[in-house]
C-alpha cells in the first residue's frame, strides 16, 4: 500500500524538484538577503535585522504598502465589476457568441503587457484618442491628464488584468447546474432574485479564485505602474526595482520583495478564510 | 502499465530531455558571441554600423550582439553574475564610471593595448580615470518644442510662468535626472554635496512629468506630453532628425558636459576582443562617422572635426570646452543614493 502510494508520487518528482530549485530556494535566499549586509555586491557574513527594522519603521514605506494595497483592491473590485457581466453573458449565450466573447477576453493575452500598456499610453495621452474624442464631443475644453496619474494606471491595470478575473468566473458559472435556476423560477423567484440568491452564491468559488489572482497580480504589478505612472509612481514594486538597480541596495530590495510576498500571501489567505467562513455550504461536501 | 513499461517510459523521457539539452547547448555555427551594452533607440546606430560591423568583419568568427540599456539594470546583472559576466563591454557615464571603478568590476585597461588612446584629448582621458576609453561626450541642455513654448535662454528660464505645466524630468536613477538635481542645487546656492536648495526649486516647477529614463523622456516629446525638458544633446538631435519640432539649446551659464567611457567588464570571457573593441571606439574612423547627423556623438579624438550642422548640439571646437559646465562627479556620486531616495519621496505620485 505504502509502496503503491510512493510509486504514484514519483511522477511529481520532476515538477517538485524544479519548483524547489527555482522557486523555494530563491525565495529563501531572497528572504535571507534582507538579513545580510551586502556591500558592493558582495554578500558579507554580517547578519542584521536593521534593514527590515528601517523599512517597517519608516512612514514612507507604510504609505507605500498602504497605497499599493488600496490600488490592488480597487483594481480587483473594478475587474470583478466589469468581469462578472462578461462571464455571465458568456454562459447565457449560444456557442457562436461565446467564441466572440472568449476571443475578446483572451485577445489581450495574445500580446505582452508591455505592448498593451504602450497601447494605453497612445490612447490616454494628451493628444490621445480619448482626449481628442472628449474634446470633439465638447466634454472637455482642453486635454485632461491621464498619463502619469493614478487614474491612468488604474484604467490600464484593470484592462490588463480583466482576463484573469473572467476566466475563473466563466468556469465557476458554467458548473452551476441549470436545474437550480429552473427550480428557483418554478418556485416563483424573479430573474433578479434567482441571480442574487442562486447564481451569485454558487459562483463564489470563481469569485474567490478571480479576486485572489487579480489582487496578487495588481499588488505586485510593475510594468503598468512604471510606464503609465512615470518614474516616481509610488507603489512597492517600483520602489523595489529602484532599490535594486539604482541604489544597488540589495538588502533593502530583498527585504521589500520579501515583505511584498508575505503581505500578498497574508491578504489572499485571510480572504480565502473569510470566503470559507461566509460560504459554509460550499465546503460541506453537499 | 507494467513496471517495465513505467521504467521504459521514464528512461525515454530522460533521454529526450538530455538530447534536447544537448541540442540547445551546441552552437551550430561555432562562432563566438561578443555582447556589448549600447545605447537605446536610434543612438545605437553608430555602434552597430560603424563599430560592431567593422569589428565583426575584422574578427571573422565573432558575432557582436548589442544590448540596449540605460545601464542601471545591467549594472545589477553584472554584479549579480560575479565571475561570469553575460556582457563584455559597457558604456558608462562619469558617475557610473566612478562607482564601477570603486566596486572593481571594470578593467584598468593597459594604455599600451589601446594605441588609439594617444589621439584622445587629455580632457577626456582624465574623466575615465585610467579605466576604459572616453568614447564620446554629451551635453545636457534644454530641449524644447518651439511651437508650444518660447526659446529658453538660461537654465533659470525653466522656472518662468510660460513653461509651467510643460516641463518633463527624469528620476535621478538616470545620470540625466541626477545631473539636473545637482545642477539645480548649484544654480540656487548649493553644491554637489549640498543638494538641499534643489528640492524647493524643483517643487516650484510642478506640475511636471517624471519619466524613468532619458529615452522615455524623449518619447514624451513625440507624444506632445512635454514641451521643454533637460535632455542629452544626442537624444534631442535624434528627435529633430525624425522631423519633430524639437530644438536644443545650451542654456546660460552653460550646458553641462558628461563624458561616456566605454569599459571592459572585468569578468569578460573575451578580454582581448574587448580591448580591441574599445580601442576602435576612439579611432578617428569611428568617431568621424558617429559625429555626423543625426547622432552628433561628441568626438574625443583630436583628429576628428566637428561638422558645422552640429553647432546646436556640440561645442565648435576643443577650445570651447571652457564654456561648458562640469560637475564634481566624485563628490556627487557619494550622495547619489540619498538624492535618488529623496527625489522619490518628494515627488511621489
Amino acid at each position: 500500500m505504502k509502496r503503491d502510494r510512493l510509486r504514484l508520487m514519483l511522477p511529481l518528482l520532476p515538477a517538485s524538484g524544479f519548483l524547489t530549485l527555482f522557486l523555494v530556494v530563491p525565495l529563501l535566499l531572497l528572504f535571507s538577503f534582507g538579513f545580510l549586509q551586502i556591500e558592493r555586491g558582495e554578500v558579507t557574513s554580517v547578519v542584521t535585522g536593521a534593514t527590515y527594522r528601517d523599512i517597517l519603521g519608516d512612514p514612507f514605506y507604510r504609505y507605500l504598502f498602504g497605497r499599493t494595497f488600496l490600488i490592488a483592491v480597487s483594481v480587483t473590485g473594478l475587474c470583478l465589476l466589469f468581469g462578472y457581466p462578461v462571464a455571465y453573458l458568456y454562459v447565457s449565450m449560444r456557442s457562436r457568441w461565446r467564441v466572440l466573447i472568449l476571443t475578446s477576453v483572451f485577445a489581450p493575452l495574445l500580446t505582452s503587457a508591455l505592448a498593451r500598456t504602450f497601447g494605453w499610453m497612445v490612447i490616454l495621452g494628451n493628444q490621445g484618442v480619448l482626449n481628442k474624442t472628449l474634446i470633439w464631443l465638447g466634454v472637455l475644453d482642453q486635454p485632461m491628464q491621464f498619463l502619469f496619474t493614478l487614474t491612468g494606471v488604474m484604467i490600464a491595470m484593470t484592462q490588463v488584468l480583466l482576463p484573469f478575473m473572467v476566466v475563473p468566473l466563466i468556469t465557476s458559472l458554467q458548473s452551476i447546474p441549470h436545474a437550480l435556476t429552473e427550480v428557483a423560477a418554478n418556485l416563483g423567484a424573479t430573474h433578479c432574485q434567482t441571480f442574487w440568491r442562486v447564481t451569485v452564491p454558487q459562483s463564489v468559488p470563481g469569485i474567490a479564485a478571480g479576486v485572489s489572482l487579480v489582487f496578487v497580480l495588481a499588488f505586485t504589478e510593475f510594468t503598468v505602474s512604471v510606464l503609465m505612472g512615470g518614474g516616481t509612481f509610488a507603489v512597492v514594486s517600483v520602489n523595489m526595482f529602484e532599490a535594486m538597480t539604482t541604489l544597488l541596495d540589495w538588502s533593502r530590495g530583498a527585504a521589500i520583495a520579501s515583505l511584498l510576498l508575505m503581505s500578498s500571501a497574508t491578504v489572499v489567505t485571510l480572504f480565502n478564510l473569510l470566503v470559507r467562513r461566509l460560504t459554509p455550504w460550499m465546503h460541506t461536501g453537499r | 502499465m507494467t513496471r517495465a513499461h513505467w521504467w521504459a517510459n521514464g528512461i525515454a523521457a530522460c533521454a529526450l530531455a538530455t538530447a534536447g539539452c544537448g541540442l540547445f547547448g551546441t552552437s551550430s555555427s561555432g562562432s563566438r558571441e561578443f555582447v556589448a551594452i549600447s545605447y537605446g533607440g536610434p543612438t545605437q546606430v553608430p555602434h552597430r554600423r560603424f563599430l560592431a560591423d567593422p569589428f565583426e568583419a575584422a574578427h571573422g568568427s565573432v558575432k557582436v550582439t548589442l544590448v540596449a540599456s540605460e545601464s542601471e539594470d545591467v549594472v545589477a546583472q553584472i554584479k549579480a553574475a560575479r565571475g561570469g559576466s553575460p556582457y563584455d563591454v559597457i558604456p558608462l557615464g562619469e558617475p557610473r564610471q566612478i562607482m564601477a571603478i570603486e566596486e572593481g568590476w571594470v578593467e584598468r585597461t593597459p594604455p599600451d593595448t589601446l594605441p588609439n588612446l594617444d589621439a584622445v584629448h587629455p580632457y577626456f582621458r582624465e574623466a575615465c580615470r585610467g579605466h576604459g576609453v572616453p568614447e564620446t561626450y554629451s551635453l545636457l541642455g534644454l530641449a524644447y518644442n518651439p511651437a508650444r513654448v518660447p526659446r529658453p535662454a538660461a537654465w533659470t528660464d525653466l522656472w518662468k510662468p510660460e513653461f509651467r505645466g510643460h516641463v518633463g524630468l527624469t528620476t535621478p536613477a538616470s545620470n540625466l535626472g541626477f545631473a539636473f538635481v545637482v545642477l539645480t542645487a548649484k544654480l540656487f546656492g548649493g553644491s554637489e554635496t549640498d543638494v538641499e536648495p534643489a528640492w524647493p526649486q524643483i517643487h516650484k516647477l510642478e506640475p511636471f512629468v517624471v519619466a524613468s529614463n532619458p529615452t522615455a523622456l524623449a518619447q514624451l516629446f513625440e507624444r506632445n506630453e512635454v514641451a521643454v525638458a533637460p535632455l542629452w544633446s544626442n537624444d534631442a538631435a535624434v528627435l529633430a532628425s525624425r522631423g519633430l519640432n524639437v530644438r536644443f539649446v545650451q542654456p546660460a551659464p552653460g550646458a553641462l558636459i558628461l563624458v561616456s567611457c566605454l569599459d571592459v567588464i572585468r569578468a569578460t570571457a573575451h578580454p582581448e576582443l574587448a580591448r580591441d573593441y574599445i580601442n576602435r571606439a576612439v579611432s578617428r574612423e569611428y568617431q568621424a562617422q558617429a559625429v555626423q547627423a543625426p547622432w552628433f556623438f561628441g568626438p574625443t579624438n583630436r583628429q576628428v572635426d566637428i561638422p558645422a550642422e552640429a553647432g546646436d548640439y556640440l561645442p565648435a571646437s576643443f577650445d570651447d570646452f571652457s564654456k561648458l559646465m562640469r560637475l564634481d562627479w566624485d563628490a556627487g556620486t557619494r550622495v547619489r543614493g540619498a538624492v535618488s531616495a529623496r527625489f522619490n519621496r518628494e515627488f511621489r505620485r
